[in-house]
């Protein structure tokens, strides 16, 4: 694909084929797709061995749960999507890449096939997660709602930050302290609105919020893509 | 003395204290920058 | 200038010793402990300050990537840190004094802790690139995302319903709580801190010009320099 026709093209469906190519590639090699999933499983096995037998007081139970829930989400994410941008370096495709799409195309893909990867962690973490600790939830429908909000902020954070970090040492550390106060704002709510769902209840006040702020990081990312995505 | 007195010449002390170090850091680096 | 911060020592002089010595303690209060508001408040109101002028100078960077703009954001990211530390431990003491424990999750207390974390993040972000221009541009770009994400850092993680926070100030009112002795030392103070803070942001970023091997300020004006030229 030419650079002329490449842009010819509408910003969506270069966007897709971005993350298409990453989908394709994760296919092959599935590193990332791996990494999330045994991390999760492994902080799920740990946090199941570690509470099950103690068991937590039923007043407690949601809030924990939910609290914990949104931890292993976030730690998964934190070890598998990162390697977004390290991708491109490694396979040695960033400069053709950055002929071929402006920073906000890549950045758009990437955050999309991130978006996809989350969600396909959170539909086995989130079910496994309330088996395990024998955890009811109310309302699953209103918990897939916070999922896709929350899931669609944290995976856009996450992916504009790695591009950031791409080419920083000490990756996986610096990724989990630069998104970490980024992210409170988002996990806060999320904590709140699942223990809401656990209860049964739809948490409008915290899902409004996380609209907000996904609306904020869509922004804030918009204009800055090209900035982060610059050689 | 009591100890609010004691309290604000302490202060005053270590602010002077501020200030003089901020002051002479102040000459140094505009001692650097006519040197450059 | 020069006169400025000559005046600055006995001015502040003169606000330590009042602090102390001039308003009385106020009600509500244990003992004297009313007076850390003289210096509590004003390091929080630098250390968001500081928030503020590093954001402003990281976009003004990525606008015209002058390297002297990113001096300045580098070096009030610092001295926010700075503030925002002091701001804690001062609060920390005080809420000791008050209610009995150092810290309490107010919700105050936690998006100061939140921003000091926000400060660190980028120091260690910049300290872990090599290359000048990739740090100062990847460092603006973090500033610039964060503080467009600010309003939730701020708005949401206080949750606006019960804080320990004295409401002196920021209070539903919109009124200023303070008789006037209080009043007029607690407004120097402010006024004394944000001197403070202005001329150490002017030697820090002075000083990492300097390093950075570029000629004094004066006559360069704002043109751009691109590193090696």
């Amino acid at each position: 694909m030419s650079g002329a026709t490449a842009r010819e093209l509408g910003f969506f469906p270069r966007a897709w084929a971005v993350c298409a190519k990453d989908a394709a590639q994760e296919l092959r090699r599935r590193v990332a797709a791996a990494s999330l999933f045994f991390f999760a499983a492994t902080a799920l096995a740990l946090v199941s061995f570690a509470i099950g037998p103690f068991g937590v007081p039923e007043e407690a139970r949601a809030a924990v749960n939910g609290a914990l829930l949104w931890i292993i989400l976030f730690f998964s994410a934190a070890t598998g999507l990162p390697r977004a941008f390290v991708r491109e370096e490694e396979a040695g495709t960033g400069i053709a890449l950055r002929k071929l799409a402006p920073g906000i195309v890549v950045v758009a893909g990437k955050a999309l096939f991130n978006f996809l990867l989350f969600l396909a962690i959170a539909v086995l973490s989130v079910p496994a997660f309330a088996l395990l600790l024998e955890w009811r939830i109310g309302s699953p429908v209103a918990l897939a709602g916070v999922v896709l909000l929350a899931g669609w902020g944290l995976s856009l954070v996450s992916t504009f930050l790695s591009a950031l970090v791409a080419r920083a040492g000490q990756r996986q550390v610096l990724f989990v302290v630069v998104s970490f106060p980024l992210v409170i704002p988002l996990l806060l709510p999320a904590i709140a609105a699942t223990i809401e769902a656990s209860r049964g209840d739809i948490a409008w006040r915290e899902l409004r919020v996380l609209a907000a702020y996904d609306g904020a990081a869509t922004s804030a990312a918009y204009l800055l893509a090209a900035v982060a995505w610059e050689d | 003395m009591n100890s609010l007195a004691f309290l604000a010449t302490v202060n005053v002390v270590v602010w002077a204290g501020l200030f003089l170090y901020l002051w002479r850091l102040d000459r140094r680096i505009t001692e650097r920058e006519r040197n450059r | 200038m020069k006169a400025l911060k000559l005046l600055l020592l006995p001015y502040m002089a003169a606000f330590v010793a009042a602090a102390f010595l001039w308003p009385a303690p106020a009600e509500g209060f244990i003992g004297e402990s009313s007076r850390i508001v003289f210096f509590h408040v004003p390091c929080a109101w630098t250390a968001t300050l500081a928030f503020v002028v590093a954001a402003a100078y990281s976009v003004a960077y990525l606008a015209r990537r002058n390297p002297r703009a990113d001096a300045v954001a580098h070096a009030a990211v610092r001295l926010g840190l700075l503030f925002a530390v002091l701001a804690l431990v001062t609060g920390s003491v005080f809420a000791r004094i008050m209610w009995g424990s150092f810290w309490n999750w107010d919700p105050r207390q936690s998006s100061f802790l939140l921003l000091l974390f926000l400060y660190a993040a980028y120091l260690f972000l910049r300290a872990a690139i090599d290359d000048p221009e990739r740090r100062a541009r990847i460092g603006a770009a973090y500033a610039v995302f964060a503080a467009i994400l600010m309003p939730f850092l701020v708005f949401v993680v206080p949750r606006v319903t019960e804080s320990l926070h004295p409401q002196t100030i920021i209070n539903p009112e919109g009124k200023i709580l303070m008789d006037s002795p209080t009043k007029v030392v607690f407004f120097a103070g402010l006024a004394g801190f944000t001197a403070i803070f202005l001329w150490l942001l002017e030697l820090e970023s002075r000083l990492e010009r300097l390093a950075a091997g570029a000629p004094a300020p004066s006559g360069n004006g704002n043109l751009p320099r691109r590193p090696g030229v």
